[in-house]
């Protein structure tokens, strides 16, 4: 209604701001959510309104401007997609090197613009080409912009509430964890910046129709900073936040430009505020007060369902160490070692601090790769295989120290876990999908004594470390790993709760049939639950046996003589 | 006489959310104070409030007599309040050496390597590339070398093999000898019953046991941990 209550040229500005807001949008999913700051969102912004200027120019018609329009916003989706995918490639976190490489790339993009004269009118732009449709842009275009405004705002709000948006989130928070649990993360993250170019490049198609001029400054460095800020102001993490800072900042320059001599100098103080005060920018401002009045009311716990079974069973049989070394630097971790675990039961792994327990599983997830020598499951080698591979491989990963998305509630952990090793695309776009609820782990929660309350809605970051424990032994098993490595599950447990743990570990043992590997310094712990025990000193295999000739072994009582909680 | 550390009818935790509630403890200069119970009944809180990385929402901690509960967590160490945390405790990217030489120190670390063999082995190794004990092990030292009065330790055995818990123990007796005061927050039995001089029992974030060591019995502290 802002042509007809305010006039054609303010609907005219805030269509213009909205068009922003819209790119802002992108940022603000891919940033509040994946942690991943991009910083050359103009490149999309800019390529999408040259192409779309060109395509206007030729004077096509509506209906093959539209499509041209959909094939270039699929082609900028696929080359963000590669380009994320391959720089995110073989690592656990995001870094500030993406960023980097993201703000290089458009610097260069601005350069070719104002080069490329043939292609792009160099530093004059283009201009002359008539608007989307010969709509009237002082009138019908503001309608045109608020229509993308809503489709961008449902989608995103939409993504919000599927399971997607916790895969998502859970990369920002733990990504090293994600991995472990199945999950690609730099598909993840690949897709995440696909669809914030692809929102970039649609507002820069509508900015292009809406100005009737693209010059090199639409594709500049210039602007993906104005877009940061304005995501950053406005409130990364809330779906409208971008809009609400594009708005604000936008309508406020316009009013101040004019009038006040200082107003970038305000413009700046208030950015620096709101990133002080206010992380979640604007938007999370607006909320808090709206539920002050409001409160969130907490809805019933929706029921769970059965999950579907695992993609694959995995891998099943010994796990064998053929004369595996690993050198970390000068330092050597892992020494000739070699050994053949059974194909099921209990194996403990104990020796003093440093001997190389936690590497050895490390270099069994593909956490550590091997400098030489085979690891084989089975009958097949998986010494190469990057984590995510590991649980396809049918193996679970419990870390030393307890590894969960702590940003996240007990609820929210689980229902990641649930999909791991289960869910395929088009389940992470079903809401049902974070119902899904598996035998072993209702049989875990059954048990009164585990600590995890799934009502509780806070995070799990201030959950005592015990906890941890538990929570991060049940996200686990969730996926029913034939192959459990468990690193030191009972640090930091009282004595009922250690008790509580090893029942846990052999009940899952004998529900799978599969094998355990538990690292673990309590010798009574070792003793109740071991059919087999490696002892390592000094990164190599000193014995391997059954716990009561191992703790004969003159050799072992040498260097390490356990003890008790 | 005034008692190194007095905690008095202290309540606090996250934000607003309470996780202890109207604690009172005192340690004297030389005496180990064995804080215990279950997961989650408020350990880390109570080792968090007394080192300053949280802030109480009533109630008081004394240094000395000297009111220090609402200063940052950098004065307090200035003050002499030292903390080894439960986790994240050594700065991965430095090597051991740097790790021990951060800070004002009150003795070389040469004295501990004889105890723990493996940092000698690892002066110019990153932190990072050591084993989770082993980092566990470099932080207990850097928290005796300290120059501190008040050390306060989370959980300082988890993760650490059996023997070199017993030279933590150690170590920890000769800090007190020498008339340091030691808050150890731990589960390990074995460890605390080995050196506490009083007992602080805690459930549900209130105190549930305050006795001298000697005026306890396993079964007691077992009960307590059960709870």
């Amino acid at each position: 209604m802002i042509p007809e209550l305010f006039g054609d040229f303010l609907a005219y500005q805030i269509g213009l701001y909205l068009i922003y807001g819209i790119a802002a949008q992108g940022i603000g999913f891919l940033w509040g959510k994946t942690g991943v700051l991009p910083l050359g969102q103009a490149l999309f912004f800019g390529i999408a309104a040259y192409l779309t200027a060109i395509t206007l120019r030729a004077g096509n018609g509506l209906v093959l401007d539209l499509f041209l329009a959909a094939a270039v916003l699929i082609a900028i989706s696929v080359f963000a997609f590669a380009l994320a995918a391959l720089i995110f490639r073989g690592r656990n976190e995001s870094g500030p090197y993406f960023s980097l490489i993201t703000l290089a790339l458009v610097m260069i993009g601005e350069q070719i613009a104002g080069t490329a004269t043939d292609l792009t009118g160099g530093f004059n732009g283009m201009s002359g080409y008539p608007s989307l449709g010969n709509i009237d842009l002082f009138d019908g275009y503001y309608y045109v912009i608020v229509a993308a405004t809503v489709v961008v705002s449902l989608l995103l709000f939409v993504l919000n509430r599927l399971p997607a948006n916790l895969v998502a989130r859970a990369v920002a928070d733990n990504e090293p964890r994600l991995q472990l649990l199945g999950f690609p993360t730099h598909v993840v993250k690949g897709a995440a910046f696909a669809l914030s170019a692809a929102i970039a490049a649609l507002a820069g198609g509508l900015f292009a129709s809406h100005q009737g001029i693209v010059t090199p400054t639409s594709m500049g460095f210039g602007l993906s900073a104005e877009l940061v800020i304005l995501t950053a102001v406005g409130g990364r993490i809330h779906v409208l936040g971008p809009l609400i800072g594009a708005v604000i900042v936008g309508w406020a320059s316009a009013e101040l430009r004019d009038s006040f001599p200082y107003w970038e100098l305000c413009m700046a103080v208030a950015f620096i505020l709101v990133v002080l005060k206010a992380p979640g920018g604007i938007a999370e401002l607006l909320e808090t007060a709206y539920r002050h009045i409001w409160p969130e009311r907490v809805g019933r716990q929706p029921g769970y369902i059965a999950a579907p079974p695992t993609k694959s069973a995995g891998l099943t049989g010994p796990l064998r160490f053929e004369d595996v070394h690993l050198k970390i630097g000068v330092v050597r971790i892992l020494n000739r070692v070699s050994f053949e675990t059974p194909a099921k039961g209990i194996v403990s792994v104990i020796g003093p601090n440093g001997a190389g327990k936690t590497s050895t599983l490390n270099t069994v997830t593909g956490n550590l790769r091997v400098t030489s020598g085979k690891i084989v499951l089975g009958e097949h080698a998986i010494d190469s295989r990057p984590p995510y591979m590991a649980l396809h491989s049918g193996i679970g990963r419990k870390l030393q120290v307890p590894s969960v998305f702590f940003s996240m509630s007990v609820s929210e952990n689980l229902a990641i876990a649930m999909m791991a090793n289960r869910a395929r695309l088009v389940d992470l776009f079903r809401p049902s999908t974070c119902q899904w609820r598996s035998r072993s782990l209702s049989g875990m929660l059954a048990h009164s004594s585990v600590p995890l309350h799934e009502g509780i809605v806070q995070p799990v970051e201030h959950l005592p470390q015990g906890h941890r424990q538990f929570l991060e032994f049940a996200m686990t098993i969730a996926a029913e790993p034939q192959v459990l490595l468990l690193d030191e599950p009972c640090a930091g447990l009282s004595s009922d709760e250690t008790a509580l743990m090893t029942n846990l570990v052999r009940e899952y043992q004998a529900d799978t049939g599969g094998l355990v590997i538990v690292i673990e310094h309590d010798m009574s712990i070792v003793e109740a639950i071991s059919d087999k025990v490696i002892v390592m000193h000094l990164g190599q295999v000193l014995a391997f046996d059954t716990f009561e000739k191992v703790r004969s072994n003159p050799d072992v009582q040498a260097v390490y003589a356990g003890g008790t909680k | 006489m005034t008692a190194l550390l007095e905690i008095d009818m202290l309540t606090g935790g996250y934000r607003d959310t309470n996780v202890l509630f109207n604690v009172s403890a005192r340690v004297d200069a030389g005496s180990v104070l064995g804080v215990f119970g279950r997961n989650g009944v408020g350990k880390t809180t109570l080792a968090r409030l007394v080192q300053g990385s949280l802030i109480a929402n009533k109630g008081d901690i004394r240094l000395e007599g000297r009111p220090v509960g609402a200063l940052p967590a950098h004065v307090r160490r200035e003050r002499g309040i030292g903390y080894m945390p439960q986790t994240s405790m050594v700065f991965d990217d430095l090597t051991v050496r740097e790790n021990l030489n951060l800070g004002r120190n009150r003795e070389a670390p040469d004295r501990y390597f004889e105890r723990f063999p493996r940092l000698a082995e690892r002066l110019d190794q990153p932190a990072g590339t050591m084993s989770g004990g082993e980092r566990k092990i470099l932080a207990f030292a850097r928290a005796m070398i300290e120059d501190t009065r008040l050390i306060v330790l989370d959980e300082p055995s988890e993760g650490v093999q059996p023997e070199n818990i017993e030279h933590m123990a150690e170590c920890l007796k000769d800090r007190a000898e020498a008339g340091a005061a030691i808050v150890l927050c731990e589960q390990n039995l074995t460890f605390l019953t080995r050196i506490s001089s009083w007992y602080l029992g805690l459930d549900a974030g209130s105190v549930v046991l305050d006795k001298p060591a000697a005026e306890v019995s396993v079964v007691e502290l077992r009960s307590i941990l059960s709870l």
